[in-house]
Formats: C-alpha cells, structure tokens, sequence
C-alpha cells in the first residue's frame, strides 16, 4: 500500500470512527453529533423551515429527514404546518431540546478540548474532500 | 410552543399600541392600555428588551404609559426616543404645510384630522357615510404637495413624508441596537404589514397579527385583542419560570 492509498485507509477508518462516536453519544448523552447539530443550529433559528435548516447545516433537505424524525420522537423537537403555506413544516426546538443540549453541550466542550490542536487539519480535511466532491467531472 | 423557542435566544419584543396593547376605540384620543395589560408589559419589559412601536407620536404615547419601555418608536418608525435627526425636522416642516392645506377643506362630519408633528392622520371612523368619507379624504391627498406615502390603517389614513422610514426599518433597527438575533412582533393594521413583509432571515422575525386576515403577510394570527393578555403571560412565564422537563427535574 502506497502512502497515498494509506492516507484513504485513514478517511475510512475515520468514517468508521465517527459512525461509532455518534452511536456511543445517542446512547449515552441522548443525542447524536449530528442531532447536537441539529439542534444547535434551531437554539438560533426559532420556528424555521426544514430548507432553510439543512441549508444552514449545509445538508441536503432529504438527508435532514430521518434525523428530524428521531428528534421529534425524543421530543425535542416539533414539527408544526407552516400557517402561511400547508406545504411547508415549521420546525422549533422544544424545552427537552433546549435542556438536552445545555447538557451534551458540556460534555461536547470539555471533549471538544482534545481536539483543539487538530482545528487546521479537520477543517482541511473537510474542505478536501468538499472541492473533491464539488468536482463532479473528475469523478467520470 | 413556537413562542417558547424565542425564549432560547436573544429577542426583541415588539409591540403596537391601538388594536394591540389597547382595544380600538371610537375616540381615538381615548385609547388607553388596560391595567392587567400594562402590568404585564411592565413585567416582560423587566425581563426582555420590549419596544411599542405606534403610529401615535411619542409624545402621546407617554401619556398613554404608566412605564417607559426600553424603546418607543411613534410616527411609524420615524420618531424614536433618542433621534433628533434632520429627517424630523424635514418631516415637521412638510407636516406643517400639509397640516394648513388639509384645514381649508370643508371635510363631512366625522372626519378629524390629527396633528402628530411628524405625521398626519385623518381619521374617519365617527363618519356615517364612510365610502363618501374614504372618497373626500383621497381627493384631499391628492391635492397636497409633496404627495405623502399614505398607509391606510382601521378608518385612517396616515400621512407620511414619503422618504421617512417604516414601521418595518425601525424593528431593523431596534434589533441591531438592543443586539438581539431576532424579534417577535405584534400589531393589527395595514400600518403594521410594513413589518410582516419585512425580507429577512427566515425565523428571525417572528409576526403575529391581531386578528384574522387572508392578505396579511404575518406569519401567525390571534383572533383578538383580548388575547394579549395571555400572550404576555405566556412570555413572561417561559422567561420567568420556563416550565421543567423531566430531564431538568432529574428524574431521567
């Protein structure tokens, strides 16, 4: 194996990882990374659409809906009709969410800690691998 | 719910005065906020930064309050606590010419014209004959120079010097200044679409109107004044006293 193909290996092995971590923290904190997201984001956009959210999440609106189903689920989240268009959902962040992530949100911090030195790299990383799958024709 | 959520972040909330603190009247000089509903604005003004954004002027507004909110915009966002700029000025001097116009018609009975220094408000809803009232009135606007920007509101026509700012850029602005990320915003009238339709981020300005209307660019609806009471309450306890979820009671 190339030094190339090592530094791949290493995505996946990340990829993994993070799948792991996010399993292990719904379980024990009650909420995923991807939910703390979520629900991060909602603290400051009280009542919003799900469009509008996964375009601040910087998601696809589709990849939003499962997770948003969880959360309501749980609670803390509800989803209500638009009153100025039946199409649209209205989305808020409840009481419980609001408690949850006061909560995961310490706990996020004090881990966030262990990461302070690797803050370049990850935001590399993720840019990386964005210009990477924003060049759809490199992909042919 | 929906209201809860403003709850968790910094926000400004705005209100109108006739139609929303205080019920509509026939007199318009005899509007007045009921005690409940100015005991419970003076609470939530304690708690949140709280504005009255009225085309009433300022002045008159005082009068009408037994407490000073943090922020007090009249004249349809053009007059505000703290601003002495040129545009008042402007406004005063155009004020005054239409002001002196408007005296020499001979207006059916019920029609009253209100001098409010930086705007004018011609009201007609003591007129028996509104439509005729409605006609009169536009023929009169018609005549004044400089043509004012005209917002119809419940049995008024308000007169504003065409470039003065909105109710909707004073909100704007009340947002930046009191630092807050959002606001909600209550009113009732035609006057107050100038803040429903405000363009802006989706959730940061939350509107509500007092009472049913199809056209209405506000989000939510109340059906009455009445029920402003139980929205201050509603406010007040979610930044008082948020009610406890189980979690937060401990019990997991």
């Amino acid at each position: 194996m190339n030094k190339m193909e090592r530094h791949f290996i290493s995505l996946f092995h990340i990829g993994i990882a993070i799948h792991h971590f996010n399993k292990h923290s719904e379980r024990y904190l009650g909420l995923s990374l991807v939910q703390w997201c979520l629900l991060k984001h909602l603290i400051d956009m009280p009542a919003v659409s799900a469009h509008a959210l996964a375009k601040a999440v910087g998601i696809h609106p589709s990849s939003l809906t499962q997770t948003l189903k969880r959360l309501e689920r749980k609670k803390y989240i509800f989803i209500i009709g638009d009153p100025q268009d039946t199409r649209k959902k209205v989305i808020s962040i409840t009481r419980s969410g609001k408690d949850i992530l006061d909560t995961t949100s310490e706990k996020m911090n004090n881990w966030s800690k262990g990461l302070s030195g690797l803050g370049n790299e990850l935001v590399s990383i993720q840019s990386y691998l964005e210009i990477q799958v924003s060049k759809g024709q490199d992909w042919s | 719910m929906v209201l809860e959520s403003l709850s968790f972040t910094n926000t400004l909330y705005a209100f109108d005065f006739d139609g929303t603190l205080a019920k509509i009247v026939r007199i318009p000089s005899e509007a007045y906020m009921a005690s409940t509903t100015e005991g419970l604005l003076k609470e939530l003004s304690s708690l949140v930064p709280v504005a009255i954004v009225s085309g009433r002027s300022i002045q008159d507004l005082k009068q009408r309050l037994g407490f000073l909110p943090q922020y007090l915009i009249g004249n349809h966002g053009l007059e505000s606590l703290e601003n002495n700029n040129s545009s008042l000025v402007e406004a005063k001097k155009v004020c005054a010419a239409w002001g002196e116009g408007l005296k020499k018609i001979n207006f059916e009975l019920g029609i009253e014209i209100e001098d409010k220094t930086y705007s004018i408000a011609i009201h007609y809803r003591r007129s028996r004959n509104k439509t005729l009232a409605r006609k009169q009135i536009n023929l009169a606007i018609e005549s004044l120079v400089p043509s004012p920007r005209v917002i119809p509101g419940k049995s008024v026509f308000n007169l504003l010097p065409s470039n003065s700012p909105h109710k909707g850029a004073a909100i704007l602005d009340l947002m930046q200044k009191s630092k807050t990320k959002h606001a909600l915003y209550i009113g009732d009238d035609d006057t107050d679409e100038d803040v429903f339709g405000v363009p802006y981020d989706e959730g940061q300005l939350m509107t509500v109107r007092v009472g049913r209307k199809k056209s209405s660019q506000a989000k939510y609806f109340i059906e009455h004044q009445s029920d402003i009471n139980r929205l201050l309450k509603y406010l007040i306890r979610f930044h008082k006293h948020p009610p406890q979820t189980k979690r937060s009671r401990g019990h997991r």
